[in-house]
This record gives C-alpha cells, structure tokens and sequence, in this order.
C-alpha cells in the first residue's frame, strides 16, 4: 500500500478515529494488526519473515537483560540476532547476487560451474525493518536501551506502519519509550501531520512522478539522446530521488504525528551541502547514523589512524551501497561516497576550510558537490554496471546538439521539468533551512499559509493520477 | 478492550483551540479554481481526461464534422500536422486522439460517432500500429478504461469528473508548458532544425522499454471492422492506416515475437479490413530511422509530421495546393 494512493488514505481514515478512541495497551495492538495488513497488503507470505525476525530479537533482548553484563553468552545471543537478521538479508536480497557473481566469475576463468540461484521475489522494505530490529538487539547488549518486556510493544517497534517499509530506521532510545508510554495529541501535531502529508504528496507526485518519465526514457535507451540530454536527465533523477524519498519520509513523519508519535527528520535539504561530509549528515540521516555507528564505530571508526580510518570510511560506504541492493551499480555508487569522503578528508586535513568563506565559494561548493552527487546517482538508477558505464561515457563525451531542436522531447522539455522541479525544491526547502525548522510553514502569516496549501493541493489535483510510480526505495 | 475518553490535549479540545483557517481558506481559492476548470471545460477549451467524458466529447465533435475523421492513439497524433491539415483542409477535418487506445476502441468510438452524426462523413481515416491490436500490451491494458466507459458509467470515475481541475489536469498541464515551453528556444521552422542538427539512428532502439511493455507476450486480438462498415452503409470511406515507424519496431518484434513478425500481423489486418471494404495505406518504413523524423522509435518529430501529412492526403485523394512546398519537399520518398 504505497503512501501515495487511495487506498492509504481509507486505510488511515479507519486506523486514526480506532487510534483515538482506544486506550493506549490496545493502541499499540491495534497499530500492530494495522501494520501486519499494512505490509501484507503487498505480499502476505512474508509476514511470516517479520514475524520470525520480531520474536527472536524479543527473545536474544530477554535472554540479554537477564544475563550479566561481562557474561560471555551474551556475545552469542547477539550473534545469534545478528546471524538470523543478516542470513534473511542474505538470502533473500543478496543470494542470486552473490551466486551468479561467483558463477560469472568462474566462467571467465574457464571453469563450467552449474548456475544455482533460488528466484525469490525481494520482500518488500526488508533492508529497512531488518536494520532495525538489529539496532534493538545491539543497543541491549551495548546497555544502551533496556529490554523491553512486552512483546506487542518490540512488535509494534519493528512494524510500526508509517515508516516500516521505507524508514526512517528508527532507534529504540527514540522509538521504543513513545510507544510505552500514554500519547496526548495536539492541535500542533495534527496541524504539522498535516502540513508534512501535504508536503510529501507535494514532494512525491508533483515534483518526482513527473519529471520519472522524462528519466525512464533517457536511462532505458541513452544512445538517442546527445550528451546534454543526457545530463538534463541525470540532474532529473538527482531530483526524483529526493522528491521520493524525501517526500516519503514527510508523509511518514506526518502520518506519525497524527498519532503523536514523532520519528527522526530523514532529509535535511542535502542539496544545500558544501561538502560531501556535509552532505552525507544530511541525506538519508537515519541510515547515515545507523551505519556510523553500528559499522564504522565497531570497525575502528577514526582511532586506529590514518590509513585504518581510510579503509573503514571506504568499507563502511560500499557496504552502505550494497544494502540498497544487491548489484554492482549500488557497489559502485557506494565506492564513490566512500571515495569522495576519503578525499574531502584528506583535502580538509590539509587544507582546514575557512571559518567565513565568502558566498560565492559557497556557492561554486555546493554547485560542485551536487553535480558530483549527481554523477553518483548514474550508477543507482541504472545498477547494471556495463549500461551505467555507458551512459556515463555517452554524458562525458559531450557530443550531439546541445538544445536538440528536432526533437523537443530530448533536451528542451526535460529541461523545463528540470527548472520547474529544482524551483519547487528550492522553494520548500530554502524557508526549512534558513529556519532550521522542517514545520517552518505553520508561523507563516495565514494568508501566505493558505496560499501555499492552494499550491500544493492544486498541484496534487493537477498532476496526481497521471503516473503509477512506485516509491524508489520500496526495493530496498 | 478499553476506550479512552480523549487523547487529545485539553488545548486541543478547547472551542477555538484548533483553528485551520489558512487550510479552509485554501479549500475556497481551491474551489473556485475548479469552478473556472469547469467553464473553461464546458465552453470547449478544456479537454477531460476522464475516459467516459472523452469520449463523449469525442463522439460529438466528430458527429459535427461531415469531412475528414482522424482516429488513433498518439501515433497518428504525433504524425499528423494540423497546420498542414489546416493549411490543406480549412476546416473540412477532426482529429480526434484517444491516448494509448487500441484500433478496437478507435472502431468502436468511430462506429458510435457514426450513428450520432446528422450526416456521414466523407472518410474515416484509422490509425493502427502493431502494439494497437496486441491484446498483452499496455495499450490493450490502458484501453481497458475506454471499454469500461464505452458499457457505462463507474464509480471512480464520477468522482475524478466531480473534479474538473482533475478531469481536465492533462489539458491544463499542457496549457501551463505550452505556455512555458514558449519561452523556450525551439521554435525554429523545421527546415532551419533539420539544416543545424544532426540526425542519429533509431533503428537499434531495441530494449527501449515502451517497446517491451506494449510487446510483450505478444498476440494479436480480434479486430472487428465488420460493425463499422456496416454502419458505414458505403456512404463513407474507410481508411485503415499504418502509419511511419522506425525499423527498431519491425525488428524488436522479429527478435522478440518471431510467431507474429509485424509483416505478417499487418497482412493478416489488411486482407480483413479489405474484406470489409477498407482502403489500406502502409507507410510503416516510409522513413528512415532518425531523429530526422522521429521523436522516438513510435512518433514522428514535428518534421515528420509536417512531411507525411501531405502525403497521406495526396494519397486520400484531397486536392493539395502547394502552399507548403518547402516543407513537403523534405519528403525523401514516393507515395506507396
């Protein structure tokens, strides 16, 4: 059931007015049948994939409470959670990956080995609920949030509904205490659930379900398209992917709010980045922070010097790019981040940036840091490593008409989506980040206020209907 | 189970704690918006997206026009120019596109426009293409719409044309970026684009994913030309048309649905469009596979359509003054 459809909206209609009515032990029960429907709806066979995933990291957090901290056993009940979680990723995300790489590999090296590969479909959000269930379990062991004895309430932490599939990934010190605890709703969280819904629709359906199709065209055959078509779309897909999830993790954070519950700011208008430091604090945060640190801490992190802090920045973002899915597109997308942090670091030991560096550098940074971003995304949307490189090598060898006149369809039109798209962001997000505020909107003057939802409603009712695009990273 | 008596903050509940006035305000500006999207939609300068009012809106324009009826999806919109059909015509035509529909709806919306009409036209002029008779494809999926609404009314869709900014949300957006789009710098003649712009191949646009969503498991369907000509009655001529595509379809279908190789489809659907009295014109390779002519492997540019509309109303048999010499001219092959 995607965020932008009917049928959410009917589906909320009946969970909200239950939610408010209940008393808060059979709140929680009633929003964790709601999100076992919620994620069955898409395919119920892998309720049971949750279901097992849920009730072991119950158990490995009641088995952690009672053992003593410097108890060895602890170590293998983690493990235990762990394995389970990541043998679930395993095999559901990465097998046929990993096996019909091996199998590729062999044959270029002259061996016959039989392809083995299990075909089974990607459940949905797995990448997304099996890093939190994890974060649960470590942050037990690590003493850093207390087992939780109920077991509705570490079932409702892994499927609470509003940002199961997709994020943000919750931490247990921030989710868990909301969820035990009684909830009052305002009249401020429904005005801000309200605003944020309005804004992710916005987000998704005007901004990247219309320029999608002008992306889909130039990614599905890049031979008819001159290098600055080329370009046009790649800067397009910088802007869809934003659009999507950052307008998914709106309307989760809304659809939340409405309930009183608040979840972690995902986005923090990552365009705006001077850095690529900068910006990996800014885009997708709750991934970001989860892999600092549940991987790059563990591994070292920046304690062990220069060369082992290197490696595990590298490690850490091709690991990062491989949990967005299982093909070499993503390995490489993630050896980029890992590559440009590694040399930002380098540069900013070198040569530390000036406390007040004049606006204009300022500016060059962060043009320069989001077409650097940009060419990342080539791989990302286009995983199969040998077409990314293809496209990649048709944008950089700059040829073909720059306007392409003949054909409007290529260059010029895009473009228009290109201007109207980056202009839409900009105009949501420079007010958020001047204010640092994300509900900035709700202190404007009520007129400018009711414009602005006239704006977004219009365009829902505008371009809503026109495209059936998914949400990118539902296949994570 | 327990009920609560409130979740809501006292503040909340208090008579004048929730006050949405900027969102009931916004519903005002909202509602006038459509009240202007519903004039400008009965004064005929909006055109609905809702399949049962498109058609109807269809049906009466072509009922009105006694010359030439233009029917197809955007492949026949694409490749007719109506300012050569303007220029050649005045005003004796209508076209009248049905997006993404299949060659059975555009018969069936034909043969119904023809019962309304107070007198015949003088040609119904029918697009198909490959993927327009494959019962698997998306345009069979998406001309699902169109037969739904040609049986009745549903439910969905009242509601889409209670709202007329939605109902008419493609006509508007294309007014917004026609609008726009006249800022930008693409208004060239064709002639002057085709002297400065490169053409590139399009013949090899084989994993083009259009292509594989309108072609896949690909069968063609029943075509019934039978109910149109019948009521037809021989007072009208009737035009079955293949229209210009690019090699890259001929090819994805030989490599792709060798069963079925477009060659053969396309016999098979002329042999029973002649035996029901159709005319049959084929341009299907008429021209070749660049962005000279194509917007992509299905659509002819601006400069194609500008090229074989003459053409095809030579070959109709509509006198052709030649105004337009210089753009005909750029036709690089004869008639069929």
């Amino acid at each position: 059931m995607s965020f932008a459809s009917l049928e959410f909206f009917v589906f909320l209609a009946i969970v909200l007015p239950l939610y408010y009515a209940l008393e808060q032990r059979w709140q929680n029960r009633m929003l964790l049948l709601a999100g076992y429907f919620f994620y069955g709806w898409w395919d119920w066979r892998f309720l049971g994939l949750i279901g097992v995933s849920t009730i072991c990291d119950y158990l490995v957090g009641l088995g952690l409470a009672r053992l003593r901290p410097a108890d060895r056993r602890r170590r293998w009940l983690l493990a235990a959670s762990l394995t389970l979680n990541l043998g679930f990723l395993g095999t559901f995300k990465y097998f046929d990956f990993f096996a019909s790489s091996a199998v590729e590999l062999l044959e270029r090296l002259g061996f016959a080995p039989d392809p083995v590969t299990i075909h089974v479909i990607l459940p949905v959000g797995i990448s997304f609920y099996t890093f939190q269930s994890m974060a649960y379990t470590i942050d037990v062991y690590r003493g850093s949030t207390p087992a939780v004895r109920s077991f509705v309430d570490v079932a409702l932490y892994v499927n609470y509904f509003p940002q199961l599939v997709a994020g943000p990934i919750e931490r247990a010190q921030n989710l868990l205490p909301q969820l035990m605890s009684r909830r009052i709703v305002t009249a401020r969280h429904l005005a801000e659930g309200g605003v944020l819904i309005l804004l992710g629709l916005f987000r998704k359906i005007v901004i990247a379900d219309t320029v999608a199709p002008f992306v889909q065209a130039a990614f599905a055959h890049p031979d008819a398209y001159s290098s600055s078509g080329l370009l046009v779309a790649t800067l397009l897909f910088s802007l869809q992917i934003y659009g999507d999830f950052a307008g998914y993790s709106d309307i989760a954070r809304g659809t939340s709010k409405l309930m009183g519950i608040e979840l972690m700011k995902n986005f923090e208008q990552p365009y705006f980045s001077t850095s690529i430091t900068e910006f990996w604090r800014r885009w997708h945060v709750s991934l970001s922070t989860w892999l600092r640190d549940y991987l790059y801490v563990p591994l070292g992190g920046n304690r062990h010097g220069t060369l082992r802090t290197y490696r595990n920045l590298l490690l850490t973002m091709l690991l990062g790019g491989l949990w967005h899915g299982a093909a070499w597109g993503f390995v490489l997308w993630g050896a980029l981040h890992g590559l440009y942090l590694a040399i930002h670091k380098l540069v900013s030991s070198v040569r530390p940036p000036a406390p007040d560096p004049p606006r204009l550098l300022q500016l060059a940074k962060g043009a320069a840091v989001f077409l650097l971003v940009s060419l990342t995304w080539i791989p990302f949307r286009e995983p199969d490593g040998g077409r990314a490189l293809h496209f990649l090598s048709r944008l950089l060898a700059w040829d073909g008409p720059l306007l392409d006149l003949a054909n409007p369809g290529k260059v010029l039109q895009p473009g228009l989506a290109l201007a109207l798209g980056a202009l839409a962001t900009v105009a949501i997000d420079v007010p958020i980040r001047r204010s640092g505020d994300h509900e900035v909107f709700l202190r404007w003057p009520t007129l400018a206020r009711a414009s602005l939802y006239a704006v977004m409603a219009a365009g829902l009712t505008l371009f809503g209907g026109s495209h059936d695009v998914a949400f990118i990273y539902f296949q994570f | 189970m327990t009920w609560r008596s409130s979740i809501f903050s006292s503040e909340t509940l208090r008579a004048g704690g929730f006050r949405p006035w900027a969102a009931l305000l916004a519903l005002v500006v909202l509602g006038a918006g459509n009240l202007v999207a519903w004039a400008a939609q009965r004064a005929g300068r909006l055109t609905t997206s809702v399949p049962r009012q498109l058609l109807d809106e269809r049906r009466v324009m072509l009922a009105r026009e006694p010359g030439l009826w233009f029917l197809g999806n955007s492949t026949m919109a694409s490749a007719l120019s109506e300012e050569v059909l303007h220029d050649r015509l005045g005003r004796g035509w209508v076209k009248a596109p049905l997006g993404s529909s299949t060659l059975g709806v555009s018969l069936k919306l034909a043969e119904r426009a023809l019962t309304d009409a107070p007198s015949p036209p003088a040609a119904i002029v029918l697009f198909a293409t490959k993927d327009d008779v494959n019962v698997n494809g998306d345009r069979a999926r998406v001309s699902r719409r169109y037969e739904r609404a040609l049986e009745g009314r549903s439910l969905a869709e009242i509601a889409a044309a209670a709202i007329p900014a939605y109902a008419c949300r493609f006509a508007i957006q294309a007014e917004l970026l026609n609008g726009l789009a006249g800022l930008l710098p693409g208004r060239a003649s064709a002639a002057g684009v085709e002297a400065r712009v490169p053409a590139r191949d399009l013949s090899a646009e084989f994993e083009l994913t259009h292509l594989h969503k309108q072609g896949r498991a690909y069968a063609p369907g029943p075509v019934d030309f039978g109910r149109l000509a019948a009521a037809a009655r021989g007072r009208t001529r009737l035009v079955l048309v293949f229209p210009p595509v690019t090699a890259a379809v001929e090819r994805w279908q030989a490599r792709h649905a060798p069963a079925h190789p477009w060659r053969k489809v396309a016999a098979d659907l002329a042999a029973r469009a002649r035996a029901e009295g159709f005319e049959v014109l084929d341009y299907t390779n008429r021209y070749p596979s660049t962005t000279a002519f194509f917007e992509d492997v299905y659509h002819l540019n601006a400069r194609g359509a500008d090229a074989f509309t003459p053409v095809l109303l030579q070959d109709l048999g509509v006198p052709v003054p030649c105004r337009s010499a210089a753009v005909t001219g750029s036709d690089p092959r004869p008639s069929p």
